[in-house]
């Protein structure tokens, strides 16, 4: 349109604004698309199905070249030449067919003939038998004869042509089947033998069509603006409606869409590939659909939090997870922290917080799979942080500190003054903290600006001195000694120190104790248990310089009965006879080894306690804790005008003030302190402290400083000091832990509102441990139902809380050790097995503890025996179907040792055996520094010096006897702590459970004392129950790998050369567990193998990893497919006793019922047991006494009714062996000759046993006569 | 007493009688290869230790004599037979070994070697055996044993053998297995399995003969159960002789550290 000069605009001009202006906006409107079309997710996916593509065509390779494709031309060569055969004989075959058809006919019309005559003869038959009904006189038919007859033979006749049809129509049936059955076979073996290949060309192709549509379509489906109908590209989102969070005041549904960009995070195979495309390292775990947290019901951000619905690396809140990945994000995505996100992605390093939201009453459960949640939470119970701290459903209420109300009774206030001010120094690894002397109340600086301007300025130093001398005048004030029981004189009279070392190493005390030297570097080699700090030996404390503190009388009162002075303590109550008791406080107080009265250096304890009490710091400290009071009646009190305060004696005010300090400090959250049993915890409730918002942490002025030097004891190591990351409530955290006090640095406050939180001492791994489990403490974003745990797991987890609480491993070893190797194919493979030693003058098996200590002991051995150690000998502890039974060896090269770890438990097993050996490891008081080689600074106790009486151990019976010379082996089964190895299978829970509340003496020849626990409500019944439950779960894999090593073996080729006159039944007992230990030898069969073999029952078959799934213990596929696994096992023939049932069991062997059948077996078992094998000869008679030494002695024959289940019983008697390897109970039926048979003829090897049995469990029910 | 002191001296003039003709042999016949014959004797260097019986239950050594496989006392003997040591010095039951490189190992016995447990004591200490043979583990007397080996490379057995039976097992390797019956807590005995080429166990006055070996030096290795290891070198001359050998063995070392005693 053309100007026409009436209007203020120019048309034209406007016009070429308009079209500029909207060719803008159709750039823009374009650019908006493809921006919002091109995401940063979509590049990811291209990525990644370049990399999906590239693996699969690996695969084809590799298929290759394994000849897959030479396999499939092969088999499709035969299927052709089938169909081509068939096609040759095509006429022949419709001739075949035809004639098939013909007699089928044929076969038909005579079937209806014969049918419609013998109808015709029935009914003739009817007739007569009616007619005889009408008229009583008649006796034959008179239905005319000759008819029936007739009729009778026409049917017969067609009844013979009609068997000679049917068998001329099955016969050219068969012949048409066989024509076909080559063509049917040759296509099966086709699809069967090509179905990998198939699969993976499928895939190709899906993921790059070779056909030009196919692709084309790819490309228009995903084109800007076509891509909503069903794009090849697109957002992968897991909507999780009952996993909501707090967004802004209201629960939000949460949408987690991470797996757009991570797509192979729930497939197998990307594990070494980059970010984002790399798999999970846990898919057992986490995300597949058996695994216990399927990515559709769970999700990704309730565990990693972060941004679940951003699609781009930057707004999803990604977390580096140290600052070389900062940085480098930093550069590729321009990565910052996003702050104002309340979740925060968690740091690789502390991911495992995010169990506690649903796992926090059953830690236990879940300690294997999540160590350093499970360590914090243990740290949080030992530290005793929840008695300050308040934090719902925990599940320790108990005080953790000792009860200081008869505190004068055990310790003198020159001790006491020195332990609260600086309690790492006496003891670095205690778990009392240190609450003064701090970094908030500096040593030489003025801190106190005198409240109401009456007093002076004052030093930290000075208000610390004195803060810990009113606090010992408080606690002595408060808790007047009551005096314990005496020692009683007879008691006290001939007391023997040699012979305390020997109780206290024997009874059991340094499986929750040890005494390790302070400086470790100071004995060589590695020592005794006691000198060691093992997991389990911390328990109770360093016994090390404890008798500079303790006073004599209190301490054998605490080891007679130690709730006598504090009633919620864990040292249990070992029932000593007086004697024993006494030799150890002997020991303790004689000293003769130098350990008890080895204080740590640099320790000292006040010389005169009170000393530091100065009444004008005194006064102060009163003005601020009792600054509510006013301060004119304060100072009536200062100058002893109020009767009932009469603070102008310094003892007087230094109670009262001590008194303030500790309710101040909440002494008495971990402590029993008179007067202040019922006083609320004072430190913070952390019950949702991780949901607490960086916002509303205080950071103090910590940003204006960097910490330096440290921040508690005396002596030893400088703090450590994290770096303070003011971004995330972790960093608050871990900075708080390390350095309670530091947030007050530089600020004005009152000494009475400073901070109050004490100094742990803790190391690196210690903080980050405990922040760990704090940060999992959230808001309960998960419903209950989600993660109710099952009855089973409640049951596992309060037995597993006991058995750790009570320290019950210290002693029994409960998981066998393992050892991992590398094959001679290169792959990894760990068994159940211990390490023999090296040679048989070894005194000792190599240290199993890891790899490196095993290293050193050979090495070590090498030395010694001038011999090289080519191979480590491993005897197995458990059936390992790849290699042998248990009690068989396997040669392993020492140079394919990959990785070793010790039993878990039974730490005690190793020192008990090492003391009967060669005694304990002590400074040796003939030490001569000029002479290193024959008087070194550290000696064994036994066996050092000849003169044969030091060289003795006491037995049970008082006899003095020496047992250097003994077999490792031996002293081990006869001497040590029981194994506890799957004893659910072989203890009745019930006798189980009456047994740790009341113990009775089992093994008589053990010094080790089973402790009285005392345990709380329901502790010892959860111990008994787990172990059943436990042996319930292990009993499927056990199972699995019992069937494959079973089906693998071949019976012994000299039991089947007629060359022995064996009594066994091969057939049968070649798949009797554990008979076939004895009839056959050889491994299992390998997972393949047992797969092909199960996949001919299509019904039941199993693959290779599900076999290797079971086997492993994991319980998805247990539940998806042991049924199948059972059922194929039980039709093979295999037998092997079932799982222990749920519940109380019932001794059959016991009931009326089974016995009345069984008096024949019974007496043939008494004749066994008592004449046959003696079993007197070690077990005790019935009337308790021995005939043998103790080395020899066995658990009496008259428990074992009550006290084992029957099934283990039976497999006992079979292999001692295969359940505990190295045991002395023999093998009394192993032999193929039954070795009573010729003094009970007519019994097998299997009916003796039973007979055994059947007498052993009613010893106490006479034989009828 | 006459007859085995003509038998002795018969054998003594046999010995010298062969040495000197292989003498001859060797200078005239040079093809038939030279050999000589160690032989030695092993005394215990230091003090001898006094070695005191030991001590044997009497309720539960009852019926080991009923088969009247114990000494005249119609006890169970009493010796220590850990550590024998002759009025000389001499020490009984030492293991002697030696490997020849390059020569066959010996032809492994066809028949097991008999273990027999008789009053309530091992028929022997210790006995070689080389790797491969069968050892048969008897018992003679009328009450139940038991065989507990103490292996670590071959499978380690304890089963139960009633009086009057016996049970076989090969020893594949090379290693000394202590055997022990747990029921009488003193019995013990060693199987040496060997995988030398040649052995012998020192006699009652610690003498030793090993024969056939080519001129060469060779490494002896000796073994004690109580005394431990030892080695000593000797050399057959080109001519086959052999000076004779005397070793020292005593109590083993103490150890600082770890290993203990």
């Amino acid at each position: 349109m053309a100007d026409r000069g009436d209007t203020h605009y120019h048309v034209p001009h406007l016009n070429l604004w308009f079209l500029v202006s909207s060719l803008m906006f159709l750039a823009t409107m374009v650019w908006t698309v493809i921006d919002d079309w091109n995401g940063e997710w979509k590049q990811y996916q291209r990525d990644f199905r370049a990399l999906e593509l590239a693996k699969s065509r690996t695969e084809l390779a590799a298929l290759e070249a394994e000849g897959a494709f030479d396999t499939e031309a092969e088999l499709r060569a035969r299927a052709e030449q089938a169909q081509s055969r068939l096609d040759e004989k095509v006429d022949e075959f419709a001739e075949a067919e035809r004639e098939a058809y013909k007699r089928k006919e044929d076969r038909f019309k005579i079937e209806e003939e014969f049918k419609s005559e013998k109808s015709l003869l029935n009914w003739w038959i009817f007739l007569g038998e009616e007619e005889i009904q009408d008229d009583p006189e008649l006796t034959v038919p008179q239905v005319e004869a000759e008819e029936l007859a007739a009729q009778r033979g026409r049917v017969y006749a067609l009844e013979l042509r009609l068997e000679e049809a049917t068998n001329l129509y099955e016969e050219q049936q068969a012949a048409v089947d066989t024509l076909r059955q080559e063509l049917t076979e040759a296509e099966a073996d086709l699809s069967a033998g090509t179905r990998e290949l198939e699969l993976v060309r499928e895939k190709i192709d899906s993921l790059d069509p070779a056909a030009l549509s196919k692709k084309t379509a790819r490309v228009l489906r995903d084109f800007p603006g076509m891509d909503f109908v069903g794009p090849n590209m697109k957002i992968s989102k897991q909507v999780l409606e009952n996993l909501t969070f707090e967004l802004n005041f209201t629960k939000k549904t949460r949408i987690d869409m991470c797996t757009t960009c991570h797509m192979g995070i729930d497939e197998e195979g990307f594990e070494e590939d980059p970010q984002p495309h790399t798999t999970h390292p846990r898919l057992d775990l986490y995300l597949t659909s058996k695994s216990p947290h399927p990515l559709k019901e769970v999700g990704c951000t309730i565990c990693h939090r972060g941004a679940g619905e951003a699609l781009a690396f930057q707004r999803s809140d990604h977390r580096p997870s140290d600052d070389d990945e900062e940085q480098a994000w930093h550069e590729r995505h321009h990565w910052h922290k996003q702050h104002h996100w309340d979740y925060p992605m968690l740091s690789s390093g502390n991911i495992e917080a995010s169990c506690v939201q649903c796992h926090q009453t059953s830690m236990d459960l879940i300690a294997a799979d999540a160590p350093t949640v499970f360590r914090g939470y243990e740290l949080f119970e030992a530290k005793g942080c929840y008695a300050c701290h308040k934090v719902e459903r925990f599940p320790v209420s108990r005080k953790p500190g000792p009860t200081l109300k008869n505190l004068a009774a055990k310790l003198g206030p020159e001790f006491v003054e020195a332990w609260v001010a600086h309690p790492l120094d006496f003891r670095p690894e205690t778990h009392m903290p240190q609450f003064f002397h701090l970094e908030n109340l500096p040593e030489d600086e003025v801190v106190v600006v005198s409240n109401f301007g009456q007093g002076r300025e004052m030093l930290g130093g000075e208000w610390n001195r004195n803060a810990v001398a009113a606090i010992t005048t408080f606690l002595f004030d408060n808790h007047p000694l009551q005096p314990l029981p005496p020692i009683p004189d007879e008691v006290k009279e001939g007391s023997d120190a040699e012979r305390g070392r020997e109780v206290m190493n024997l009874v059991g005390c340094f499986g929750c104790h040890n005494t390790a030297p302070w400086d470790s570097e100071s004995y060589d080699g590695v020592p005794a248990l006691s000198n060691r700090v093992t997991e389990r030996n911390q328990m109770g404390p360093n016994l090390r310089g404890v008798a500079t503190k303790l006073d004599e009388t209190w301490l054998y009162n605490w080891i007679v009965d130690p709730t006598q002075y504090w009633p919620g303590t864990r040292m249990p109550n070992l029932r000593l006879p007086d004697r024993d008791v006494m030799d150890i406080v002997a020991y303790v107080v004689e000293d003769p080894d130098g350990i008890f009265h080895d204080a740590p250096p640099g320790w000292q304890e006040t010389a005169d306690p009170g000393a530091a009490l100065d009444l004008e710091v005194l006064q102060e400290q009163a003005r601020w804790y009792f600054q509510k009071e006013g301060r004119f009646k304060l100072v009536e009190r200062f100058e002893g005008r109020d009767p009932e305060n009469r603070w102008d004696d310094v003892r007087a005010l230094a109670a009262a003030v001590g008194g303030k300090l500790v309710n101040n400090h909440g002494c008495f959250s971990c402590h029993e302190i008179a007067g202040m049993e019922d006083m609320m915890p004072i430190g913070t409730e952390l019950t949702i402290w991780g949901t607490k918002t960086v916002d509303k942490l205080d950071f103090g002025l910590s940003h204006l400083m960097e910490l330096e030097g440290r921040s508690g004891t005396s002596t030893g190591e400088p703090d450590v000091v994290p770096e303070l990351s003011h971004e995330y409530r972790e960093g608050w955290l871990e900075r708080k832990l390390s350095r309670p006090r530091s947030y007050d640095l530089l600020k004005v406050k009152t000494p009475k509102d400073r901070l109050r939180m004490p100094w742990f001492g803790l190391d690196e791994e210690e903080v980050r441990a405990i922040t760990t489990f704090v940060l999992g403490l959230v808001v309960d974003e998960v419903p209950r139902a989600k993660m109710q745990p099952t009855p089973e797991q409640l049951v596992m987890d309060a037995g597993m809380r006991a058995v750790r609480q009570n320290n019950c491993r210290a002693c029994h070893a409960i998981e066998p050790s393992t050892i991992t190797f590398e094959t001679e194919d290169g792959s990894l493979v760990s068994i159940a097995g211990e390490v023999m030693p090296f040679f048989p003058e070894e005194p000792l098996p190599p240290r199993m503890d890891s790899l490196a200590a095993f290293e050193q002991d050979r090495l070590d051995a090498e030395e010694y025996n001038d011999e090289e150690i080519e191979e480590a000998y491993v005897r197995l502890t458990a059936i390992e179907p790849d290699f042998g039974l248990p009690n068989d060896r396997v040669a392993i090269p020492v140079d394919k040792l990959v990785a070793m770890t010790p039993t878990v438990g039974g730490d005690f097993v190793r020192h008990v055996t090492e003391y009967y050996r060669q005694g304990t490891y002590v400074r040796n008081p003939d030490y001569d520094p000029d002479d290193p080689d024959d008087d070194p600074f550290w000696r064994w106790t036994i066996g050092w010096d000849e003169d044969a009486e030091a060289n003795l151990i006491e037995d049970v019976d008082g006899q003095q006897r020496p047992y250097a010379d003994q077999e490792y082996d031996k002293l081990r089964w006869t001497f040590a702590p029981p194994v506890l190895l799957d004893e659910g299978s072989k203890i009745r829970a019930d006798w189980f459970y009456a047994f740790l509340e009341d113990p009775i003496s089992l093994r008589a020849q053990i010094r080790v004392r089973m402790p009285s626990f005392g345990f709380d409500t329901g502790e010892a019944g959860a111990i008994a129950d787990q172990f059943a439950a436990k042996a319930r779960l292990d009993w499927y894999p056990r199972y699995a790998k019992t069937l494959r090593m079973a089906l693998g073996r071949e019976i012994r080729p000299e039991l089947l050369d007629g060359s022995t006159d064996h009594e066994w039944d091969l057939e049968r007992q070649a798949l009797t567990w554990p008979i076939l230990g004895h009839v056959t030898s050889g491994t299992g069969l390998s997972f393949e193998e047992l797969a092909e073999r199960m996949a001919s029952d299509p019904g039941n078959a199993l693959e290779a990893d599900t076999l290797r799934a079971i086997e492993a213990g994991y319980e998805p596929d247990i539940a998806a497919s042991f049924g199948k696994l059972l059922a194929w096992g039980t039709a093979q023939g295999f037998v092997m006793a079932g799982p222990l049932k749920v519940g109380h069991e019932l001794v059959e062997h016991r009931t009326p019922s089974y016995l009345s059948r069984r008096d024949a077996f019974r007496s043939l078992g008494q004749a066994v047991a008592a004449d046959g094998v003696n079993c007197f000869q070690c077990h005790p008679d019935p009337d308790g006494s021995f005939r043998q030494e103790p080395i020899a002695y066995a658990p009496a024959l008259e428990l074992a009714h009550s006290r084992l289940r029957e099934e283990w019983v039976w497999e006992w008697q079979w292999s001692p062996k295969f359940k505990y390897p190295g045991t002395t109970m023999p093998d009394n039926f192993a032999t193929e000759q039954p070795g009573y048979q010729d003094q009970y003829p007519d019994s097998t090897n299997a009916e003796q046993i039973e007979g055994i049995i059947d007498w052993l469990y009613n010893m106490d029910r006479p034989l009828p006569r | 007493m006459k007859l085995p002191k003509t038998i002795g001296v018969a054998v003594c003039a046999g010995v010298v009688a062969s040495l000197a003709l292989a003498g001859d042999d060797s200078k005239t016949a040079p093809q038939t290869p030279v050999t000589g014959t160690i032989k030695g004797q092993i005394v215990f260097d230091g003090e001898v230790p006094k070695i005191k019986p030991i001590t044997i239950g009497a309720e539960v050594a009852k019926g080991c004599c009923d088969t009247g496989g114990c000494p005249s006392s119609g006890n169970v003997a009493d010796d220590d037979r850990s550590l024998i040591i002759a009025e000389k010095g001499g020490i009984e039951n030492v293991v002697v070994t030696l490997t020849v490189e390059g020569a066959e190992r010996p032809k492994i016995p066809e028949e097991p070697r008999m273990l027999d447990q008789k009053g309530c004591r091992f028929s022997t200490r210790v006995m070689i055996i080389p790797m491969g043979a069968t050892v048969a583990y008897a018992n003679s007397d009328a009450v139940s044993h038991n065989i507990h080996t103490y292996a670590i490379k071959n499978e380690g057995i304890n089963i139960t053998v009633a009086g009057g039976k016996n049970s076989a097992q090969k020893l594949e390797k090379a290693e000394a297995v202590k055997v022990t019956c747990d029921i009488h807590t003193w019995m013990a005995s060693y199987v040496y399995v060997t995988d030398a080429t040649h052995w012998d166990l020192t006699d009652a006055e610690g003498n030793f003969e090993i024969e056939d070996l080519p001129p060469g030096t060779y490494k002896l290795a000796l073994w004690h159960e109580k005394l431990g290891k030892a080695k000593a070198e000797v050399t057959v001359g080109e001519d086959g002789s052999v000076p004779p050998v005397k070793i020292k063995m005593g109590a083993k070392k103490k150890k600082k550290g770890r290993r203990g005693r």
